[in-house]
């Protein structure tokens, strides 16, 4: 047992935390209320290396590890969750299965422009009658002549409406089930792919989602991500970190609910003394602090043992299950804390309570990380 | 960062767990009996776990706080009772002397302490405990709170409230006007909790440790979370394993219970919840390592893993139905002593105050 951050671990953590206080904490609420997506935060973060943090120098990212991807992720979204997922969406979901998965040519074409933050990738699996069971792809890639022509829908594709570069999944033999899918990395300005309207969501407004239509869109044979067939291998192992990145958003969002409430609870006064002077406040705060420190925890584990590159198929179920599971309660009783004022948007943490619900749905809802837990529990 | 143990630690632990496999088998007798029997006091004081806190030149094996946090777990595994008569032993009872005695005492003391002769009890400062300094020693009348292995030890270190702060003194068993009295509780019976009663009992001067208001006691009761906390951990995660096991071998509906998302929900819930909270016991034992303040975070790692393991404990009571209420399986031991761990050491309500109190001072509260 060792927590100590390496000295780039804390170059980097106080780096961003001076970005996100000077630059992105001051109009979360604003950029929420606008639904509004901080292009120039994107910019700022690419300047800094953040929207490729653990892609290789070579290929235009910083060359960093898990710990640190993680600890800018909580900063990132504990000042705004919607930045934090535009950031993680193009580090775990679409420059990492490019490390992973690419040829080099892909590489040098694909991968640079993202790592460097010149370009904004998403990730298209999700599909209207394909969620939860990711395997029930109906978007259809047929052989054609040296290449392969795509049709079908993509849902809720975070980064849809601004993306440049998209990792897209497909069925190449339908017969095949999870072993017919084949992934693809995709131009999403070429010709047959459309982007729908953005989606009008709950939470992390100031990032957009929006459906992606596929019609007939011609790709090269060079442009199959891993084999043909391995795609959901290639899916499966991209969630597992990415969810690690959900954990550190969902740490962030939980933080900023704890942080507000506990500076709430001293200033606030009922009954003749502050409110964290009444014990059924002060346990609350306890209770929130307990967790996020537990979420932490697992999900540092899960970064460290990524970096280590040993399996961590569970230790990102169980970091993204309860780092998601605390945000919904942390920021729950942060509002509860709040009393009416918790309720207004003059205070942030309505603000977190919604952006926390995301957190248990994308990247494998809670159900599926439960689903992947008992599975390593009952299999070993 | 990392979250192993060195390989030395894991060597340690390793063995805890083989003696757990090897001689806790009859674990359910000594809940029954209230009575852990010697031999196996015997069997942990010869792998060392009875001088984990002493220096190796006083006879002990002298432990990181790392694996000493790692060491409660592993044993509670086996018998949550055994762990805890072992940690108030080692890890209060010898660790104040190793702290806070003169070396005279701790050479008199401890080497014969880490081979378990005798054990020790150590008892909490409380309310019914009155003392008072005098020429000769201390004078001290009523009895302490009720303290685990009380009935099996020969020797207490009691810890008497007084005006200028707590006095500590060691205490003869057989001492003319101390008795114990047996308490029986719903948890951890093979502990034999029970309390220390002094009827006008003088402690000599020799026998006093530290001196009133050094605070070492305040001290091992911080660090003692931490270790009530990995055997809660040690508690949870054994009935966690029953559970799993039990579903899968559990036939209704023509298949094993695990193929049930109800049954399947449980057992992740468990698990994840019981690795978070060994993580923050660990995180506690690295704070306290690294003498950073680790007070908060002992008491949240106290109150997270207790509470986790009764979680567990009582799910997996349910995962096994009518047979998880019966003694012929764990189960329900595990949730009894689950049940003790969060009432342990002024319950989990001193747990959360300290935690909260931690919040109050950052955030600009009183």
């Amino acid at each position: 047992m060792d927590l100590t951050l390496t000295d780039e671990q804390s170059a980097i953590l106080d780096m961003v935390k001076e970005f996100t206080a000077r630059e992105v904490a001051p109009v979360a609420a604003q950029l929420d209320r606008d639904a509004r997506f901080p292009k120039d935060h994107v910019a700022r973060m690419a300047e800094l290396g953040l929207m490729g943090i653990e892609v290789p120098e070579q290929y235009g990212g910083s060359g960093l590890d898990p710990m640190s991807y993680v600890l800018a992720m909580e900063e990132v979204s504990a000042a705004c969750a919607s930045t934090g997922v535009i950031m993680s969406v193009n580090n775990s979901l679409v420059c990492d299965p490019l490390v992973k998965f690419g040829t080099e040519a892909q590489k040098e074409r694909w991968l640079s422009p993202l790592a460097s933050g010149e370009k904004l990738g998403c990730f298209m699996l999700s599909e209207p009658e394909a969620g939860s069971d990711a395997a029930a792809q109906q978007t259809i890639a047929t052989a054609d002549g040296d290449g392969f022509v795509i049709s079908g829908t993509k849902n809720w594709i975070t980064n849809g409406p601004q993306a440049d570069t998209g990792i897209l999944f497909t069925m190449t033999d339908r017969d095949a089930g999870s072993r017919g899918i084949t992934a693809f990395v995709v131009d999403m300005n070429g010709k047959g792919v459309r982007r729908g309207q953005k989606d009008d969501k709950l939470g992390i407004r100031a990032s957009h989602s929006c459906q992606v239509f596929f019609d007939e869109h011609r790709v090269s044979a060079d442009q199959v991500l891993g084999q043909v067939g391995k795609g959901f291998k290639v899916a499966m192992s991209t969630l597992d970190c990415g969810r690690i990145g959900i954990a550190a958003q969902a740490l962030g969002i939980a933080r900023a609910a704890f942080t507000a409430a506990a500076s709430y609870a001293c200033d606030r006064r009922t009954f003749g003394k502050a409110i964290i002077e009444h014990q059924a406040i002060a346990f609350m705060l306890a209770d929130m602090e307990v967790e996020i420190e537990a979420a932490r925890m697992l999900t540092w584990r899960a970064a460290i043992l990524k970096g280590q590159g040993v399996r961590h198929t569970k230790e990102s179920a169980m970091a993204k299950l309860y780092a998601s599971e605390v945000a919904n309660r942390v920021a729950k009783d942060a509002i509860q804390v709040h009393g009416g004022n918790g309720y207004v948007t003059e205070y942030p943490v309505e603000r977190h309570f919604r952006d926390a619900k995301i957190t248990e749905i994308y990247e494998g809802t809670s159900e599926i990380q439960r689903l992947v837990i008992a599975n390593h529990i009952i299999k070993g | 960062m990392h979250f192993t143990l060195t390989e030395d630690d894991q060597l340690i632990v390793a063995s805890v767990t083989e003696l757990c496999a090897k001689s806790m088998g009859q674990a359910a007798d000594w809940d029954d009996a209230g009575q852990l029997p010697g031999s196996i006091l015997t069997e942990v004081a010869d792998l060392g776990l009875l001088g984990m806190s002493t220096p190796q030149a006083l006879g002990g094996v002298e432990l990181s706080g790392i694996v000493r946090a790692a060491v409660p777990e592993a044993l509670g595994g086996g018998d949550a009772a055994l762990a805890l008569v072992v940690a108030g032993h080692d890890g209060l009872a010898a660790a104040h002397v190793a702290r806070a005695a003169t070396p005279a005492q701790r050479a008199a003391w401890l080497g014969a302490w880490a081979a378990g002769e005798p054990l020790v009890a150590w008892c909490e400062p409380g309310t019914e405990l009155s003392g008072q300094m005098c020429g000769e020693g201390l004078r001290v009348s009523g009895q302490t709170p009720v303290t685990a292995g009380v009935g099996l030890a020969g020797r207490f270190v009691v810890n008497v409230p007084l005006d200028r702060g707590i006095a500590s003194a060691l205490v003869l068993g057989e001492q003319a006007g101390v008795s114990r009295t047996k308490v029986d509780r719903l948890g951890m019976r093979a502990a034999a909790a029970g309390r220390v009663v002094f009827d006008d009992v003088l402690i000599p001067l020799e026998a006093l440790i530290g001196a009133p208001g050094d605070g070492v006691v305040a001290s091992l009761m911080a660090e003692f979370q931490i270790a009530l906390g990995a055997i809660a951990c040690g508690v949870g995660r054994a009935a966690l394993a029953a559970a799993s096991v039990y579903s899968m071998q559990r036939e209704q509906f023509g298949q094993p219970i695990s193929n049930f998302q109800a049954i399947q929900w449980k057992l992740a819930n468990a698990a994840t919840e019981l690795d978070a909270a060994a993580l923050l016991v660990g995180r506690a034992a690295w704070m306290l390592e690294q003498r950073q303040p680790f007070e908060a975070a002992a008491a949240q790692a106290k109150v997270a893993a207790s509470e986790a393991a009764e979680r567990a404990c009582s799910e997996a009571l349910q995962i096994h139905g009518g047979y998880g209420y019966t003694r012929e399986f764990p189960v329900e031991r595990h949730l009894r002593a689950a049940k003790t761990l969060s009432m342990a050491a002024g319950s989990n309500r001193a747990s959360r105050k300290t935690a909260a109190a931690a919040i109050a001072r950052r955030f600009g509260g009183s």
